[in-house]
């Protein structure tokens, strides 16, 4: 649920806005130190256990402080470390191989590198800019022609 | 309406073409990043859009200033233009930021500053748009768009500068001419300009569009406080 949410929250920016009071996982951007990295060294963090936020267990054994909080609560979102050649979530694909974890990873090679990604960026930049150009321009010339007596 | 060759044109093609080949070096020229490999290719078009928007919305400050004197439909033209292209230029970047940290970064999204104030300029400036599309009247339209945009533009310079005052996210902090290889410098800049030759075109043409669609009737009777300028500068 906690993943849905952030890809959810990931999805678009105006819904990351609207996303801003309930609490996306900032985890890892907090444990990202400043400027650039390598993916082998976000890999390398990925390492680390996650971290369980809030609905920790009531010590005394009793009712827990979150009224939903049971065995799931307390476990951690499984997910695919993907360069640790170990199964992380249990689902049997092990690193790229686990293609719902991994597809976006750069260092697994059957993404040709990350081109994928690149043309994405470059060729929806390029559209976006094209399309924006044509809709000015033909409403423009559309007006003009509305503007414009004919002398037929 | 002047329906001559338009003199943006020029500068329009000098745009397109620059970007055209500031994208061809940044795809296929230029060498893999030390840190990103192909995946730093992307930051040829990501920094310059990123500068042309800040530019631009500067720019769209500087205009509402000068229509809450003038008051006249080129300058709410021109004022509604800049800030149009800039909400567009800001959606590019923020899209291609996002595009570009799951890659690299294994996130689409983090509540980084420059980040996070760049989504908050987002939505300002479309909040802009929107509030304009509610006003009535020339002189009511001027004044909404003018002043939100200049209560917008408090966030922008923060956009820039808070790198300088937080380390805390994934912005590295500015990159000068000195902090990156000679062999991206070309790139760069030809896409740097690139997008703003295209932003002022594009800036242009929007400009003419609200004015040809505006013609001389405009949305409602003009106030009586209108005074005949308002009616009469329609030239952007």
């Amino acid at each position: 649920m906690r993943q849905l949410h952030r890809q959810w929250c990931g999805t678009a920016p105006l819904v990351l806005v609207l996303c801003l009071g309930l609490g996306a996982d900032t985890s890892l951007a907090e444990e990202t130190p400043a400027g650039v990295e390598t993916p082998q060294e976000v890999a390398q963090q990925q390492d680390s256990p996650p971290q369980v936020e809030a609905s920790s267990p009531d010590p005394t054994g009793g009712a827990t402080s979150n009224a939903n909080a049971g065995p799931e609560a307390v476990k951690p979102p499984a997910r695919e470390v993907c360069h640790d050649d170990e199964d992380n979530d249990g689902d049997g694909l092990i690193d790229c191989d686990d293609v719902a974890d991994c597809l976006a990873f750069a260092t697994c090679g059957w993404i040709l590198g990350g081109w994928v990604w690149i043309w994405t960026i470059f060729g929806v930049t390029l559209a976006a800019l094209i399309l924006y150009a044509w809709f000015i321009t033909a409403r423009l010339r559309r007006a003009r022609s509305e503007e414009t007596p004919h002398n037929d | 309406m002047n329906q001559a060759f338009e003199k943006e044109h020029v500068v329009g093609a000098l745009g397109a073409l620059m970007l055209a080949v500031g994208c061809w070096l940044a795809l296929f020229v230029v060498p893999p990043m030390v840190n990103f490999g192909d995946l730093g290719r992307p930051l040829f078009i990501h920094v310059p859009t990123a500068w042309a928007s800040l530019l631009v919305f500067t720019v769209a400050f500087v205009i509402a200033i000068i229509a809450l004197r003038k008051r006249t439909r080129g300058w709410d033209a021109a004022l509604a233009s800049s800030v149009e292209v800039g909400v567009v230029l800001t959606a590019l970047l923020l899209f291609q930021g996002m595009f570009w940290a799951r890659p690299t970064q294994n996130f689409w999204w983090t509540w980084d500053p420059r980040l996070t104030l760049s989504a908050v300029m987002f939505v300002s400036f479309a909040g802009v748009l929107s509030l304009r599309s509610f006003a009535e009247g020339l002189h009511r339209r001027i004044m909404w768009t003018a002043v939100s945009t200049i209560i917008a533009y408090v966030n922008v310079p923060l956009v820039y500068f808070i790198v300088k005052i937080t380390d805390r996210g994934i912005h590295q902090e500015h990159s000068t001419p000195q902090t990156v290889s000679d062999v991206y410098h070309l790139a760069l800049r030809l896409n740097a300009f690139a997008m703003l030759f295209l932003a002022y075109w594009l800036i242009a043409r929007r400009s003419r569009l609200i004015l040809a669609v505006q013609g001389g009737a405009d949305a409602g009777p003009p106030a009586p406080q209108d005074g005949p300028e308002l009616v009469a500068g329609v030239e952007g």
